[in-house]
């Protein structure tokens, strides 16, 4: 089985999903959605990040770098090229400054993390929410997490793009889970290939078949959509969603406000930022483009449940 | 809390005097030191004996007013002495033995800093050791006193600097809050959104809605008044002294040490004829709009008792300048200066507890280490009274039945010895006193009610004359009867002991057989309502009485307890003595009245039991939390219950417990348990194992040689811990020394006879509480800076003798030179060690290995009354006054910084909450005998509900104390609001936060303690 990278586990989320939830963050992810807020989640390996704010500066990475890719010349101190990914420096680092993002982790350590927290799910109604990057790009993995959870009683979550094998998935994955989170977030396919560098028709596929799948009972999806200035929270755009859920009995949505914190990851991890300081990707929704977003869905059909 | 020695600039004049002669000149070269103190010296005497004015300020009702300082610094290069004695002042160049005290200061560079020190830094200098006293504490709160007279403007210039310099920073603070009309519109909308329930509790047997959801504070214009009065007055207390005043008369006339006829005053009755004399002549006073009789003091929204033989003595020094002090300032008129200081504190110069624990062990270690402040405080210093009387005796059976007791007792018993029948006959006095106090307040009423225009008003007070003709002395029938006997007890105890308790005790239980009986008797449902209504305001008048007293603070206390009230406790929920679920209709009554009124004190605590309490319950309890900020404090039965039953004692009344002080269990009308004797530093142990027995700020080799670091003594790390247990049992002992002298002098000079008569078994055994008399007897312990010490040996272990990372020497060095020598190593420390509170086992072991180790040892200890010592790991301000006196540490903590509050996890051990609740969760709760403070700063998302938000900490509370947790303390509160706070403080009066055991409000808290509060780990929701 071809494991994933761990990111991080998150506990104590409230954001996630229904109670008090535990978060596990997959690395890698099929989409490259230009607005990405886990830019760490993209790529499948691990990276090197570098957090200027907790260097103090001592210097004893620069001394144990064997091909010389750190320096105080380089404005993002770390050279791509050279790094052979070997970690030393992070492992060195008195503040974590420098660190590896991305931990091979096996399905027991994962468990036994996850399920410390297991009281606190099962008071509050939570459980475990998959997210990422992709959490499908290892179905094997990931299915084996869930049987387990489940075997212990633990309400189960997905995040996912929608971009997966249905199959497999339904075979896999679907008999665990208990809540999909699934993103639509440009209906219009060269849109879509355009900012999330993949077609949209798998996704919109899927998210039928499982929005079927799920009337006969046994898990719920939800879809949500994130509101990128500009992008995705054009009229167009959330109309046209608005109206194929509409066609298909969905009757709830979940949007997602632009968050910009991820801006500042991308310096940590080399990446130049495409968007300028004054893009409105780089600041929070509005309340009242919020407000304008929910409307759509609402006018379009009064049984709609909007949430954020 | 005491000793203030000359602070400030006080004597600028003095300097700049000098500072023009050329004799000054010269002495900066040769004799700086000897000529300022000298110069100083003599320029106090010259001015006593010149000015008329200042020779009568020397004249007391008694005599003249004596007293003689020395002032030295340690290497005694330069000393003197002051002598004001019979009107007349004199100097000595040397110090002589009788001398009634020293100021000694640490170097005679400190000597001069302190002369141009701000009261802040004065304060740093006494709390850091760099200046302390030997001697009478009181008397050099007369020498303050004194040179107050000359130079006190001067001091007020320099007090008045730095509270607009304190002010300046604030607003710079403030200006990182990006939206104040947030941070202010979110503390009111709290109070908006009121939850509704229809779940009913099995003991709920009237209300429909048991949160009460239809009232608001706008339904109570009598609460609304005492609020609106309570937080616009001008200054935290009036100064009174009706009491010191009272207490000195009776003396004066009756005798102290013999009696006016020369015979031997027994104890006990000394005790109960002054508080007889006091009963029989305090004014008795109806405050306006109030439904209860009787106040505290002469002030009735807020006044200070101030106990001259206890927390009174440590404020002579400050009688001119507590009216304009930054913390908590206090109105005090002319008249009361005059009569605290030539009629008062002269009697009681050589009467206190505290100078009487100093000349009979002959100034011993205890009382060293206590005037050092680095390691031990001893509280009955203060008081002993952190006990919960069982109120439920007078209101049973009324201060007659129990006279009738006492009676039957006496006469029963024909082998009594002389001190029962001293004790119980001091019983009588007192109880017949009570009866006196309610007669005058009767009477009280009714001229009141004679003159009183409003017909509504005039009725309200014929019914509290009515019920004070019957009650205390007759058994109570009714809600209204039981609380206003309840709170004249409460105020008459108050006239006896110190007024840090004693304590409420279970309100809810105590009050809920006579709201059924009343409720029964009414018919109609609109009836019923307004009854309940009337409840909520009679609690109201309750509540806002608990809150109009304040102890007696000197400034240097307004650093040691910032902000804290008495701490008069109430406690709600949990299970009755058979286990069945206790929460009823008082219950949620009480928890409403929680809300509305808003306050700090009383001091709240909600008990849940998991299993038996509901969960609509424990939801109301977090959504008053939310609602407040603050308060009630939440504890768990189950992690309680383990602790208290691991004493032998039986479940059922294990079962009754309630919270005193701040956080300390106790068994109501059985316990005689002093919760907050002794406030101990377990960091200083740790300093001294690091540095073979010296503590190092204060310079003093007090500990056993435990091994040197520099001399490789340490090749294990448990050779490093055998060393700490060492020097923290030498700690510990003197601990018990100290506080068992303290409690012999207690019974020879304060013993508590009618707070004896509401604890079980002291009237059959014919002894009062300190001898003794009650079913239970234990003496309370606080440890603070648990974190500190468990992520520190952690350090060391992991860092120094397994990953062997550094050496020991290499870390001793770095935590010599606050690790200025070597941040890559301070980063490290910071970094690679789990800490307690990150959910790691080893760092979980080794807190209760420390634990258990300070439990193991006060637990085989007996106290003064036979009974055991237990352990609480709370630490009111004192996480932050032992921060101070101590160095860098092993994590990485630089010196000076506070300690984390109570036992709550370092900030830094995890970003997850669930890791800290999980962990403390997992301490073993028998070696929390007197339980824990954990506080939890959270911060609700901004598009949070109010529904949503208390749900979570419901969620939060639940599965902490499901899995074991014993006790904790929600403030939900966001940063940003405490920064603007800081800035603005007008507009946040009545904002709360808990810091360790106790509420304060923020704005009135000391400065370094409001950094600390904002800088805590907060959790998001």
């Amino acid at each position: 089985m071809r494991s994933p990278l761990i990111i991080d586990i998150k506990g104590n989320s409230l954001d996630d999903g229904p109670g008090i939830r535990s978060v596990i963050f997959f690395k890698g992810c099929p989409l490259s959605c230009v607005w990405c807020h886990n830019p760490e989640s993209r790529h499948p390996l691990a990276e090197l990040s570098f957090d200027l704010q907790k260097c103090i500066g001592c210097g004893s990475c620069i001394e144990k770098c064997q091909v010389g890719a750190l320096s105080r010349d380089n404005v993002f101190f770390v050279d791509r090229k050279k790094c052979t990914l070997c970690f030393s420096c992070a492992a060195d680092c008195p503040t974590g400054a420098l660190s590896r993002i991305g931990q091979k982790m096996t399905q027991e350590e994962i468990i036994e993390k996850v399920l410390k927290d297991k009281p606190f799910f099962d008071s509050s109604g939570g459980g475990v929410t998959f997210s990422g990057g992709e959490p499908t790009l290892h179905m094997d993995f990931l299915s084996g997490l869930l049987k387990t959870l489940k075997e212990a009683g633990i309400h189960t979550l997905i995040e996912t793009c929608g971009y997966f094998n249905f199959d497999e998935f339904k075979r896999t994955i679907l008999p665990y889970t208990d809540m999909i989170y699934m993103d639509i977030k440009l209906f219009d396919p060269e849109q879509h290939e355009r900012y999330c560098g993949v077609d949209n028709a798998l996704i919109l596929e899927n998210f039928i078949r499982l929005h079927k799948l799920s009337i006969q009972g046994g898990f719920e999806i939800i879809p949500r959509s994130p509101l990128i200035p500009g992008i995705t929270d054009t009229e167009e755009n959330l109309t046209a969603i608005a109206r194929f859920l509409k066609s298909n009995q969905v009757k709830e949505i979940r949007l997602l406000p632009n968050n910009p914190a991820w801006h500042e990851k991308c310096f940590s991890l080399g990446i130049s930022d495409r968007f300028m300081e004054d893009s409105p990707l780089r600041k929070w929704l509005q309340p009242a483009v919020m407000e304008a977003c929910q409307c759509i869905f609402e006018c379009l059909n009064d049984s709609y449940e909007t949430w954020n | 809390m005491q000793n203030q020695p000359i602070r400030n600039n006080r004597i600028q004049e003095y300097i700049n005097l000098l500072a023009s002669s050329s004799q000054f000149l010269a002495g900066k070269l040769l004799y700086k030191q000897q000529m300022l103190l000298q110069g100083f010296l003599g320029y106090i005497a010259s001015k006593f004996n010149t000015n008329s004015a200042l020779q009568n300020e020397m004249k007391g009702t008694q005599g003249w007013i004596n007293v003689s300082v020395g002032m030295k610094s340690e290497d005694d290069s330069a000393k003197g002495t002051i002598i004001f004695k019979d009107g007349t002042v004199k100097l000595l160049n040397y110090i002589p033995n009788e001398v009634d005290c020293t100021l000694i200061f640490s170097t005679p560079k400190d000597l001069i800093e302190q002369m141009d020190a701000s009261p802040d830094e004065a304060y740093r200098m006494i709390l850091t050791g760099r200046v302390r006293t030997e001697g009478n504490i009181m008397l050099i709160g007369l020498f303050n006193y004194y040179v107050n007279l000359i130079v006190g403007r001067d001091q007020q210039k320099s007090v008045d600097k730095q509270i607009s310099e304190h002010k300046k920073a604030n607003k710079i603070a403030g200006k990182e809050v990006a939206n104040t009309s947030i941070c202010r519109n979110e503390q009111s909308s709290r109070k908006i959104t009121r939850l509704r329930s229809t779940l009913i509790d099995p003991g709920v047997m009237f209300l429909e809605d048991p949160f009460l959801s239809n009232y608001g504070l706008e339904d109570f214009p009598r609460i609304q008044r005492f609020r609106s009065e309570y937080f616009n007055r001008k200054k935290e207390a009036v100064v009174c002294h009706e009491y010191g005043k009272l207490i000195t008369d009776f003396h004066l006339e009756y005798g102290y040490d013999v009696d006016n006829k020369g015979k031997t005053w027994d104890p006990n009755l000394r005790k109960a004829e002054s508080l007889k004399y006091i009963l029989e002549r305090r004014k008795p006073i109806i405050r306006e709009d109030d439904l209860l009789a009787g106040t505290y003091t002469t002030d009735p929204v807020s006044g200070c008792i101030g106990h001259p033989f206890a927390v009174g003595c440590y404020s002579w020094g400050e009688l001119r300048s507590f009216a304009n002090r930054e913390l908590m300032p206090y109105e005090i008129s002319e008249e009361t200066i005059q009569i605290l200081h030539k009629h008062v504190f002269p009697f009681w110069a050589r009467r206190n507890i505290h100078e009487l624990w100093r000349s009979n062990t002959g100034n011993g270690l205890p009382i060293q280490i206590h005037d050092r402040f680095f390691s031990i405080f001893y509280w009955k210093t203060v008081s002993m009274s952190e006990i919960t009387p069982g109120h439920e005796k007078i209101l049973k059976h009324g201060t007659k039945g129990m006279i009738k007791i006492i009676r039957d007792e006496l006469n029963n018993d024909y082998k009594a010895d002389e001190e029962k029948k001293n004790t119980l006959k001091a019983m009588i006095i007192c109880l017949e006193a009570i009866n006196i106090y309610a007669k005058n307040l009767a009477q009280q009423a009714a001229k009141d009610a004679q003159i009183e225009k409003n017909p509504k008003r005039k009725m309200e007070l014929e019914q509290i004359k009515k019920i004070l003709v019957k009650v205390p002395e007759n058994p109570s029938t009714t809600v209204d009867e039981a609380v206003q006997a309840m709170i004249i007890v409460h105020l008459c105890l108050t006239m006896e002991n110190s007024d840090d308790g004693p304590m409420l005790g279970r309100l809810d239980q105590i009050l809920q057989p006579y709201f059924i009986s009343d409720m029964n008797k009414l018919s109609t449902p609109e009836e019923k309502e307004i009854y309940v209504k009337h409840t909520i305001d009679l609690l109201g008048s309750l509540f806002y009485r608990v809150a109009s007293h304040q102890i007696l603070i000197p400034d240097i206390g307004n650093w040691q307890n910032s902000g804290s009230a008495p701490n008069t406790t109430i406690t709600v929920g949990g299970v009755d003595r058979d286990g069945e679920d206790a929460v009823n209709d008082m219950t949620y009554i009480i928890l409403k009245v929680t809300e509305l009124a808003g306050l700090n004190d009383p001091n709240m605590h909600a008990r849940y039991n998991p299993g038996k309490n509901s969960l609509n319950y424990l939801k109301r309890v977090c959504d008053v939390n939310y609602i407040t900020g603050a308060t009630p404090c939440i504890h768990g039965d189950d992690a309680m219950f383990a602790a208290l039953t691991n004493h032998g004692w039986p479940i059922e009344d294990v079962r009754n417990w309630v919270a005193n002080g701040c956080v300390e269990p106790s068994i109501p009308g059985k316990h005689s348990s002093a919760t907050s004797s002794l406030e101990i530093n377990l960091v200083a142990p740790l300093e001294m194992a690091l540095n073979n027995g010296k503590h190092p700020l204060t310079k003093w080799e007090i500990g056993p040689g435990t091994g040197s670091i520099n001399g490789g003594d340490f090749i294990t790390f448990d050779q490093f811990w055998n060393a700490f247990e060492k020097q923290c049992k030498f700690l510990l002992e003197l601990s018990v020394v100290g506080n068992n002298q303290l409690g012999e002098i207690y019974q020879k000079h304060q013993p508590a006879p009618l707070l004896s008569v509401l604890i079980d078994d002291c009237i059959e055994k014919g002894r009062g509480l300190t001898r003794g008399g009650g079913h239970y007897n234990s003496t309370g312990v606080s440890v603070i800076g648990l974190a500190d010490v468990v992520d520190s040996l952690m350090v060391t272990k992991k860092l120094v003798f397994e990953e062997k990372v550094v050496t020991f020497k290499d870390l001793k060095e770095a935590i010599d030179s606050n690790f200025y020598n070597n941040p890559k190593l301070h980063a490290l420390v910071k970094t690679r060690v789990p800490r307690f509170g990150s959910g790691n086992n080893e760092a979980i072991e080794m807190a209760n290995k420390v634990t258990g180790m300070v439990h193991d040892y006060y637990i085989n200890q007996r106290n003064y009354r036979g009974g055991i010592y237990t352990t609480g790991w709370w630490s009111m301000a004192n996480h932050a006054v032992y921060g101070r006196v101590t160095g860098a540490l092993p994590t990485g903590r630089l010196a000076g910084e506070p300690f984390t509050p109570g036992l709550t996890p370092h900030p830094s051990a995890s970003v997850n909450l669930l890791d800290n609740l999980r962990d403390v969760a997992r301490l073993d709760p028998r070696n929390l005998d007197n339980n824990i403070a954990f506080n939890v700063k959270i911060v609700p998302g901004a598009s949070d509900t109010h529904e949503k938000i208390v749900d979570t900490l419901t969620h939060y509370a639940k599965t902490y104390f499901e899995m074991g947790g014993m006790q904790t303390q929600f403030n939900v509160v966001t940063t940003d609001i405490l920064k603007d706070a800081l800035a603005n403080p007008e507009y946040y009066q009545d904002l709360m936060v808990r810091i360790s055991g106790y509420v304060a409000y923020f704005t009135k808290l000391q400065r370094d303690l409001q950094l600390e509060v904002i800088r805590r780990a907060e959790y998001r929701i």
